[in-house]
Formats: structure tokens, C-alpha cells, sequence
């Protein structure tokens, strides 16, 4: 209980630290955002009528006092290019971000922990070695580049799969489902070559520890040590990579999205990018930094939870 | 003999070997590019639009008519060049972070850990998309961004190991030896964390290699008309369903460097600390 | 109570092509307590592994392996058949305590394991009976409040509870045969002596057959009945344990005898004669006065109070030339806290240490303090950890000299190593090519290079092997009583300081207990805990 104060306290103050660097990086840094809308060549009054009403006119400290304080109700602000709210839109595509995420850390745990597992059971073997081989391969395949192979493959030749879009779950879920498949494959597939590596890791680290020689010595057999003892030990390492590796997804899906022209908040990003929409640029990252933030936060306190040694601490 | 005896300690270790082989290779083709290409990777001629490989041009050329190997071969100049100056960025700052932290102890190294977790919540391609939208999209923004993002795992590793031989007897012995803190750190500290830097710095390459691939493709590290894997990925994903192999090349390219990075990083630490021969 | 329980034969263990054991027969009947002596790399172990199947990869076993009610030999049965012997027949108790049970399992569940896995499925017990039975051996182990003890994690326990849960888990089918490889090692001498005697009693008790592995002789002679003595691999000499440590007929067991007795003071090189006789009082080189560490404990909530853990309280200590004093404590003594305050690696919370270029003096806690350097220099504990392994043997023992590259240096680091019975050759090698006791030696050079007058050691001998103990405290010896230096051993191992010392100073949890002369100690000791740790050490004869 101590433990989730604290870290919930250390995530505010993270939090608000991140906020005020991404305000100053994206407000401050890049100058005047009226210059932007109008061009170097705007004359001096519409400049001050712009600023006005987007209140950059006012003081820093105020500004970022107003969009910290907007932050907590949700709203980022209206932006400078297209005058929308800002809030709902970064609501609406950070729903299909988080689909993707989620389906890709699925497909990697899905696939790395049976191969993860074997690869460290049989090491001594050639099936472990081949299973090593493949993980190490499937590490230096980025996941964009991945998304390309499986498009090629399942998409133009086999015509079984679509090539990209996105449709909502609650217009037609099967659509929806067709259109996931490619991308959280990509995403999962390298992301679960690379947790194969850390699974096998902490299960070779745990075969040779000494309790598992004493539950031999008590009648286990090999497997059932494994079983009983050895996965449960080994899930300890295996638990802090998943933190990352869940905001390696979700970073990952940014550059997926762009294979498969998904409208997720990675699109949104190098859109408003390519438009110097800065204010939308700065909520977006903002949410995806504070995302990677909670997702630390809750591995660290699952693994807690799993290890009893810093339970009673 | 002593050639063969070189070839059978290759031999058992396979890891270190075809790493090494791997990176040698892209080293050498983006050194060589520096000199020579089989024809200027930026010259575009309509006429030679989507040869097919094999003839004048190894592996024919893309829908600009420029010729594929040669672009290949300055890629692999942009991925090295990256790579190196973002891992050298990282190092530079990130090993006397960690050792100054580590020997030191205490709120310093409290405070570094907590700037290197916070530093995690800014992924690399994070970081450069938000360098990208204030300054524009170059190389160099690509390379700090790298750079940045690396530089807190070499400040873990870097005082992780300090912690350890700090813990040392012989570090002791050499207080009592009257040695001075900066000697410790120079005769002791440093020459017995070279291992864990090294194996680092070719584990941080290899994503280095990736996220300057991915910021390519999304149109976000070195500007056209530079090749770069990256980019020519993005160009020929249009083509995919015409001339497929056009994707193969820089696709194999990156995925080489990785894997030989990988490799070698894996392959080093196995010769540095035999013990951990076979895990991880 | 004479059936036979184990019969041995021709038992190999190969690491590939290399042959690690070779060749070894014994039995044990049953309710007999048999000793397996050896050193480090004797195979005493692997034998022990390979009995039950449990040898690591890449290891290979050959040879037979009879045990009384197994219809197949252990040698080359799978790991199914077994399974079924390990935990029903034989038990075995490992050498490391901190690491034999399962961290993320509760201690009782891993007690009772045995209990759940051997017999028809239907005669097993319940969890909850397993469990029961669980708590009942703890209790008979003397584990205080075993049903508490069941419910924690291992890392709540003490080593020599953990030792106990290990014990449990090996007693809860009531085997036939108990294996103990090194059990008490890592342990201190009064909770080795409890663990011993638990052993024997249960032995006596249930007639329990016992094969005890080690590498203490006296410790084998107390507990068995019969010994076998293993040297690189093969056993050279068995018999009853009256026999062999009497008659020894092998030179290898005679040289291990010799070196294991450390009751006999080592002599000590005579005084040159051209040198006038010492002075009544010798001169005193260091002198400690009320010397307190203490230790913060971290914060139990965010403005809870600071609490303090007290390493050490209240220590005076005179150091004088051509003294040898021991400071004898087990774990949490605070022995080593005492030889980090006397060298100037850290500094006391209160009290004042007058030495040899040590700047006395209370300073901040955990403040590093200004170290004693020349005058007072350090051999340590693990001669592996204590040598930088990037540096040559060259530039490791010219550390503490001002002028390191001089030509002046080398030939002082030639003469040290002569000092120390090293080839002069050995300047130019890496620690890693020499051997624990000569690692070692080089660190008793490095030590002496400054010509300091006050040496300190801190356990000097207790990470090498037996037969190597006796030879580097002769060189310590030797080294201080040719330069009347003022020698201070730090050490659990009462045999050190009755051998190498005059003055012994007991701890206990921080604080002195007793000191006087060590003939004086040993003869009369005054204190109830000295009895005790005199009483826990195994002796010879």
C-alpha cells in the first residue's frame, strides 16, 4: 500500500515535470505560432489580433498555467490551424491507438512466451538453437518493415487480408477485426522476438538456481520444477521488460499506423507535424508520454506483487 | 597453423563471427561509398526508370532511375554515421553520468536514476518527432534524438558496473594506497566497465540503426535527395504490388545491420564473461 | 541395523572427455553416518550430484549405484525412475542456504513439497495435512514458532533457519538416507553446531543412514563414523574415523591432518641476534577509544523518526609492536565494521582512533574518512575480489608505492614477492593465473610494499582451502614478526587466532565480551558466549 503511494506521488510528479518540458519544447522553443498561421510577411496588427485570441499575447507562466489546468479537465485547447478542439480529437484517435497496442502486445505474448520457454528448455539442443536463431532475426526486422513483408504476403499475393484503413468496432466489428489483423501482427511479431530473448533469458537464469535442484531433490521431475518453480521465479525479469516493452508499442503503433493508414494518434502526430500544428503536436505527446508513464507504474507495482522479497520491504 | 588455430576460435564462436563479419561488411560498403559508387545514387534519368536487376545496374533501379546499389551503399554511410554519432552522443554522456553516480552514491545517484526513468518515457521517436516539428526534419535532429534516448540505458549500465567495483576489495586497497578518486575511476572503475560499455554500445547501435530507419520511412530523419534505407523503403512501398524486390534490398539491409549488431553485441558478452555463456 | 543401504561401485563423473571422478566405491549401511573429506575441485560433490541424478549439464555418470528398495541402479536410470527415489528414499541438504528454497514460495508449502509427491495419488495428503505435518518437523527442527515460520518467505528467515526449512523438506518423507553437502559452511560455528546436532539426533532418532560431505575434518570426525578422503577425483584412504585420523596411511590425508590442526601456535622465527632485546613496554601504534558506528536505517514512512542499527559500540583497542591480536566474532559481531574504522576506510559516529596517519575523530555518518594510507595497510577476505583482475601482479603490488614506475619500484616488488614465496616471474602475470592461496600471497605484498607499521587482515584463510590456511598464516607470521609490525586478524575462526595470536578480543553483536591472552581464553574462558563458540568449534582429537 505504501509501495502504490509512492509511486502513484512519484507518477504526479513525473507527470507534471513532463508536461513542463513538452510546453516548454513545443510553446516556447518554436516562436511565435500567429507567425506560423499568417507567414514571416503579416502585418503588425493582425499578428497582435491573432495572438490575442489564440492568448499568446499573455505571460508563459499563464499560458502554461491555462493548458496544464485544461489538461486536467481534458481539454487541450483549440488548434491553430483548423480551429477544432483539440480534445476530442486526440479522445477519438487515441481509442485506435490503444486497439493496436493492445493486439500487438497480445501477439507478442502469445508467441513469446511458449517460444521463450522452449528456446531456454532446450538450449542444449537444436530446436533451442533454431528457436534463438529465429527471435534474433525477428529483432532486426523493424515493425514497419515487417508490416510491409505481411502486407506483400497476405495482401497482394493472397488477397486474404486488407492492405490498411480502419474502420470503428461499432460500425462493423469484422471489418474491424480483418483491418487489425496486419498491423497488431507487425507490431507483435517483433516486439514478441524481442520479449523470447528476455523470456529465455530469466528461464535459463532460473534453471540453474539452487532451489530448483532442491525441488529435484524432493521427488520434482525436471518439467515439473520448471513448472512449479522455475516460471514463477523467472516471471519476476520478465514482468519489468513487459513495462517497456508495452511503451515500445504503443510508440511502435505511431509508425505502424503510417504503413497501414490508420487514423490513430501516431497519424495525427506526423499530421499535425507536416502542418507546424504545434498545440496539437504538444497534446498528443503529452498524452503519449503520460500513457508510458501510468504503464511503468503498473508494472512496477505488479511486480511487487509477484515478488514477495519487495512486498515487505 | 596459427591461421587455423584463429579459424577454429571463430569457428566456436559463431555469434561473435558472423556479427563481426555482418558489421564489418556495412562498414566497409559506407566507407567505400565515401570514394566510389558504381554510379551518383542521386542522378535521376527517366530513361532508366525500374530496370530489372542484373545488366549495368546489379540490381536494377528505382521508379527515378537511380541506381539501387549505389543507393544502398550511401545508405549504409547515412545508418553508420547516425549510428555513430548518436551512440558516441550517448556515451559521452550517459558513462560519466553513470560512473560519477556510482561512485558517488547516495542523492546523486538517486537523482540520476530518476532523470534516466523519466528520460524513458521519451522514446527516441517520440523525441525526434517533437525536434522534428520545432526545428524541422534533418539528420542532426535525428541523431540528438537518438542520442538522448540512448544515453540513459549507458548511464544504468555504466553505474550498475561502477556500483560493483566499487563494492570491490581492490578498491579499497587502493584507498589504502592513497590513490585519489579520479585515480580509482581511471585505473580501476573505467578499465573494468569497458566490457559492459562495449556490449552496450553495440546493443544501443543496433536501435540506433532502427529508429533511424523508422524515422526515415516516416519522413522525419535525413531530408531526400540523401539516401537512406528508411526513405527508400518509403518510396518503394507504392510500388509493392510492381516491383516488390525494390522493398527486399534496404529491407535486408536494415534488418543485416541489426541482426550483425545483435550478433556481435551477444558474441562480446560471451568473451567477456564466459559465465554467462548461453543466457540471455 | 548392519543391512547394507548403499552400495557404490565404480562411480565416474566426465565433463566431456575430462575425467572429474573417477572410479569410486563405497557403501553405507543403514543408520550410518559416513563422511565424504575433501577440498575444492576433489569431487566430493559430484559424487554426491550424481547419486540422486542431479549432476548439471554436460555432465556425464557411470559406474553402479545400489540403494536398499530400488528395483534399478541410480546410475543410468531416468529422470522418472528417479524422481520417485529422490525425496521418498534419499534426501539432500545443500551447501547454500540463501539460495536452496524457492524465493517467491512461502516456507511450509516448500517443506511439505515431498509430502505431495510420492505415494499412490490417493494416499497423498491434503494441503492442508501436508502443511500440519510441515509445521510438526520445523517444530522437531527447533525452529522457533514454526507455524510463523511456515507462513513467511524465505528471505524473512535467518540462514540457519533457512538451513532448518531445507532440512525439513529433506527429513519429510522420513528417508532412509540423508545427503548433506556442505550444509553448515556458509553458516556461523554455534548455528553450524545446532544444524549438527539436529543432524546426528535425527540420524540417532530414525535411523537415518547420513553421507556427510566436507571439507572440515574435525567436523567430519564429530558427526561420522566412517570417512572416506577424496583427492582430485579419487578416494585415497577410508576407514572409521578413529583409524584414519590416527593411522593416516595415504601422505595426502597425513599432509591434510597437518594442515587442519591449528592447535599448535606457529613458531616463530628467533629475534636476530645482533638486534638489542626489546624494550619491556613496546611502543603502542595504534590506540582506539570508545569507538561506536551506527548505521541508519532507512525510513519506515516518509516522516517516520530515522531509527539506527548499532554495528558498534563503545571499542577501545591497543595495537603495540610485534603484538598479534585477534578480534573473534561470528556474523553481526561487528568485526568488520571495527577493521573498516581502524584503517580509515570509514569513520566512527563517536569515539577516536590514534594511529599510524589515520585522522582520528568523530565525523559525519557514512562520510568516508581521510585513509590511513601508509603507515597501516589491509589484507582482505576474498583473494579474488581483493586483486583488480585488469591489472598485472606488477602494478597490483607497487600500488601503495609513491614513485610506481621506478626503477627503485620494480626491484621492491621483486623483493616483496620473494617475501611472500612467489617466483619473481609472477610480476609480469594477471591475478586470474594464480591460485587462491597465492592471490593471496600477492596481496600480503601489496600490503607490506609502504613498510607500514600496523597490519590489519580480515579473515585471511576462510576462502582458501585447508591445506593452504596453514602456509599463509606462517607468511603472516613470518612477515610481521621480521619487521615488528603490529598485526591485527579479524576472523570467525577461533583455530586462526589460536594460532597465529597472543591477544584475543570476543565480540558479540557490536560489543567486546571478553578479551585476555589467548592461552588464558582458551584454558579459562569467562564469558558464558566464549564457552559457547569454544565449545561449537570441532576438534581433532
Amino acid at each position: 500500500m505504501r509501495v502504490f503511494l509512492r509511486r502513484t506521488a512519484s507518477l504526479l510528479v513525473s507527470a507534471v515535470i513532463a508536461s513542463f518540458v513538452v510546453f516548454a519544447f513545443l510553446s516556447v522553443l518554436p516562436g511565435d505560432p500567429a507567425e506560423v498561421v499568417l507567414g514571416t510577411n503579416a502585418g503588425q496588427a493582425e499578428l497582435a489580433s491573432l495572438r490575442h485570441s489564440f492568448g499568446t499575447d499573455r505571460p508563459l507562466v499563464v499560458q502554461y498555467a491555462d493548458w496544464a489546468q485544461g489538461l486536467l479537465h481534458g481539454d487541450f485547447g483549440t488548434s491553430y490551424i483548423s480551429h477544432d478542439p483539440i480534445g476530442p480529437r486526440i479522445a477519438d484517435r487515441f481509442g485506435v491507438t490503444c486497439w493496436l497496442a493492445l493486439g500487438g502486445m497480445l501477439v507478442a505474448l502469445l508467441f513469446a512466451l511458449p517460444t521463450g520457454v522452449l528456446a531456454a528448455a532446450w538450449h542444449r539442443r537444436p530446436a533451442g538453437a533454431v528457436l534463438s536463431a529465429l527471435s534474433q532475426a525477428g529483432i532486426a526486422v523493424p515493425a514497419f518493415l515487417a508490416g510491409i513483408l505481411l502486407v506483400y504476403v497476405f495482401a497482394v499475393r493472397a488477397g486474404a487480408l486488407p492492405a490498411g484503413g480502419y474502420t470503428p468496432l461499432a460500425e462493423d466489428p469484422a471489418t474491424w477485426a480483418r483491418q487489425l489483423v496486419l498491423p497488431c501482427l507487425s507490431l507483435g511479431l517483433v516486439q514478441g522476438a524481442v520479449l523470447t530473448r528476455y523470456v529465455r533469458s530469466a528461464v535459463l537464469t532460473v534453471l540453474h538456481q539452487d532451489f530448483l535442484r532442491t525441488a529435484r531433490a524432493k521427488g520434482r521431475r525436471r518439467r515439473g520444477a520448471l513448472w512449479r518453480h522455475g516460471l514463477p521465479n523467472a516471471a519476476v525479469p520478465v514482468l519489468t521488460v513487459l513495462g517497456l516493452q508495452l511503451s515500445t508499442v504503443l510508440v511502435g503503433a505511431v509508425v505502424v499506423e503510417r504503413v497501414f493508414v490508420i487514423p490513430g494518434l501516431g497519424d495525427l502526430l506526423l499530421q499535425s507535424v507536416a502542418d507546424r500544428d504545434l498545440l496539437v503536436v504538444q497534446g498528443v505527446v503529452i498524452v503519449l508520454v503520460v500513457a508510458v508513464l501510468v504503464l511503468n507504474v503498473v508494472t512496477d507495482l505488479l511486480y511487487h506483487l509477484v515478488d514477495p522479497r519487495l512486498r515487505s520491504r | 597453423m596459427k591461421a587455423r588455430s584463429l579459424l577454429g576460435r571463430l569457428a566456436r564462436r559463431p555469434a561473435l563471427t558472423a556479427g563481426g563479419i555482418l558489421v564489418t561488411l556495412i562498414l566497409a560498403l559506407a566507407l567505400l561509398s565515401l570514394l566510389w559508387t558504381p554510379y551518383d545514387p542521386t542522378h535521376v534519368e527517366a530513361a532508366q526508370r525500374l530496370l530489372p536487376p542484373g545488366g549495368e545496374h546489379l540490381l536494377g533501379t528505382d521508379q527515378f532511375g537511380r541506381d539501387v546499389v549505389s543507393r544502398l551503399m550511401t545508405g549504409a554511410r547515412t545508418t553508420v554515421f547516425v549510428g555513430v554519432v548518436a551512440v558516441g552522443f550517448a556515451v559521452a554522456i550517459g558513462v560519466p553520468m553513470g560512473v560519477a553516480a556510482g561512485m558517488s552514491g547516495g542523492p546523486l545517484s538517486a537523482l540520476l536514476m530518476r532523470v534516466s526513468d523519466f528520460l524513458l518515457a521519451f522514446p527516441a521517436l517520440l523525441l525526434a518527432i517533437m525536434l522534428a516539428a520545432v526545428y524541422g526534419t534533418s539528420t542532426l535532429t535525428a541523431m540528438v534524438a537518438i542520442g538522448i534516448a540512448s544515453a540513459p540505458g549507458f548511464a544504468r549500465v555504466a553505474r550498475a558496473a561502477t556500483l560493483r567495483v566499487m563494492a570491490a576489495e581492490y578498491v579499497d586497497a587502493a584507498r589504502l594506497a592513497r590513490r585519489t578518486r579520479a585515480a580509482i575511476a581511471v585505473r580501476h572503475v573505467l578499465p573494468n566497465i569497458r566490457d559492459v560499455v562495449i556490449v552496450q554500445a553495440s546493443v544501443a547501435f543496433a536501435t540506433a540503426v532502427l529508429a533511424e530507419a523508422a524515422l526515415s520511412y516516416l519522413g522525419l530523419g535525413t531530408p531526400p535527395p540523401t539516401p537512406s534505407w528508411g526513405r527508400m523503403l518509403l518510396d518503394s512501398q507504392e510500388l509493392l504490388f510492381d516491383k516488390p524486390e525494390l522493398c527486399l534490398w534496404p529491407g535486408l539491409a536494415v534488418a543485416a545491420a541489426v541482426l550483425g549488431l545483435n550478433l556481435l553485441g551477444d558474441g562480446l558478452r560471451d568473451r567477456f564473461d564466459p559465465t554467462l555463456e548461453g543466457v540471455r | 541395523m548392519s543391512s547394507r543401504l548403499l552400495e557404490v561401485d565404480g562411480l565416474t563423473v566426465d565433463a566431456g572427455d575430462r575425467p572429474l571422478v573417477r572410479g569410486v566405491g563405497f557403501t553405507v549401511d543403514r543408520g550410518e553416518r559416513v563422511g565424504i573429506i575433501g577440498e575444492s575441485g576433489s569431487g566430493k560433490t559430484l559424487t554426491a550430484l550424481a547419486l540422486l541424478g542431479l549432476l548439471g549439464e554436460g555432465l556425464r555418470a557411470g559406474g553402479s549405484a545400489r540403494l536398499d528398495g530400488v528395483p534399478f541402479d541410480l546410475l543410468g536410470a531416468t529422470d522418472r525412475e528417479l524422481s520417485a527415489v529422490r525425496g521418498r528414499l534419499a534426501g539432500m541438504v545443500f551447501q547454500e542456504p540463501m539460495t536452496a528454497l524457492n524465493p517467491v514460495m512461502k516456507v511450509g508449502p516448500q517443506v511439505a513439497e515431498a509430502l505431495r509427491l510420492h505415494g499412490a495419488r490417493s494416499e497423498r495428503p491434503g494441503r492442508a495435512a501436508a502443511l500440519a505435518t510441515a509445521v510438526d518437523l520445523l517444530d522437531r527442527l527447533r525452529l522457533p514458532d514454526p507455524a510463523r515460520a511456515a507462513r513467511a518467505y524465505p528471505h524473512q528467515l535467518s540462514g540457519g533457519q533457512r538451513q532448518r526449512a531445507v532440512l525439513g523438506g529433506a527429513l519429510a518423507t522420513d528417508p532412509a538416507l540423508l545427503i548433506c553437502d556442505e550444509p553448515t559452511t556458509a553458516l556461523d560455528v554455534t548455528v553450524q553446531k545446532e544444524i549438527v546436532d539436529l543432524v546426528t539426533g535425527v540420524s540417532d532418532e530414525r535411523g537415518t543412514a547420513v553421507l556427510y560431505i566436507s571439507h572440515d575434518l574435525a567436523l567430519v570426525a564429530s558427526v561420522c563414523h566412517r570417512v572416506l578422503v577424496m583427492y582430485e577425483g579419487e578416494i585415497v584412504e577410508s576407514g572409521p574415523v578413529e583409524q584414519v585420523l590416527r593411522r593416516p596411511e595415504h601422505p595426502y590425508t597425513r599432509a591434510l591432518l597437518k594442515a587442519s590442526d591449528l592447535t599448535v601456535p606457529a613458531s616463530r622465527p628467533a629475534v636476530p641476534a645482533s638486534r638489542p632485546p626489546a624494550p619491556a613496554e613496546p611502543r603502542t601504534l595504534l590506540k582506539a577509544r570508545g569507538l561506536t558506528r551506527r548505521y541508519a536505517r532507512p525510513r519506515r514512512a516518509l516522516f517516520a523518526p530515522r531509527t539506527h542499527f548499532t554495528a558498534l559500540e563503545g571499542l577501545d583497542l591497543d595495537l603495540r609492536a610485534g603484538g598479534r591480536v585477534g578480534v573473534v566474532g561470528e556474523s553481526g559481531s561487528g568485526k568488520t565494521t571495527l577493521l573498516r574504522l581502524l584503517s580509515g576506510l570509514d569513520r566512527p559516529t563517536s569515539g577516536t582512533v590514534d594511529g599510524p596517519g589515520v585522522a582520528g575523530g568523530a565525523g559525519g555518518p557514512g562520510a568516508a574518512g581521510k585513509v590511513a594510507g601508509h603507515g597501516l595497510q589491509v589484507v582482505f577476505q576474498d583473494p579474488m575480489g581483493s586483486l583488480d583482475p585488469r591489472m598485472r601482479v606488477r602494478d597490483i603490488i607497487a600500488e601503495p608505492l609513491p614513485d610506481r614506475r621506478s626503477p627503485a619500484a620494480t626491484a621492491r616488488v621483486a623483493e616483496l614477492l620473494a617475501d611472500v614465496g612467489l617466483p619473481a616471474e609472477a610480476a609480469d602475470r594477471y591475478p586470474h593465473q594464480f591460485s587462491g592461496g597465492q592471490r593471496q600471497r600477492i596481496a600480503i605484498a601489496r600490503a607490506l610494499a609502504p613498510r607500514p607499521s600496523v597490519l590489519l587482515a580480515d579473515e585471511p584463510v576462510s576462502a582458501l582451502d585447508v591445506s593452504v590456511r596453514a602456509q599463509i598464516l606462517d607468511v603472516l607470521s613470518k612477515v610481521t614478526a621480521e619487521r615488528e609490525m603490529a598485526l591485527c586478524i579479524v576472523t570467525h575462526d577461533l583455530g586462526v587466532v589460536r594460532y597465529l595470536c597472543d591477544e584475543v578480543v570476543v565480540m558479540k553483536e557490536g560489543r567486546v565480551v571478553e578479551r585476555g591472552p589467548v592461552e588464558r581464553v582458551w584454558e579459562a574462558p569467562g564469558h558464558p558466549y566464549t564457552r559457547q563458540l569454544l565449545e561449537a568449534v570441532p576438534v581433532l582429537h
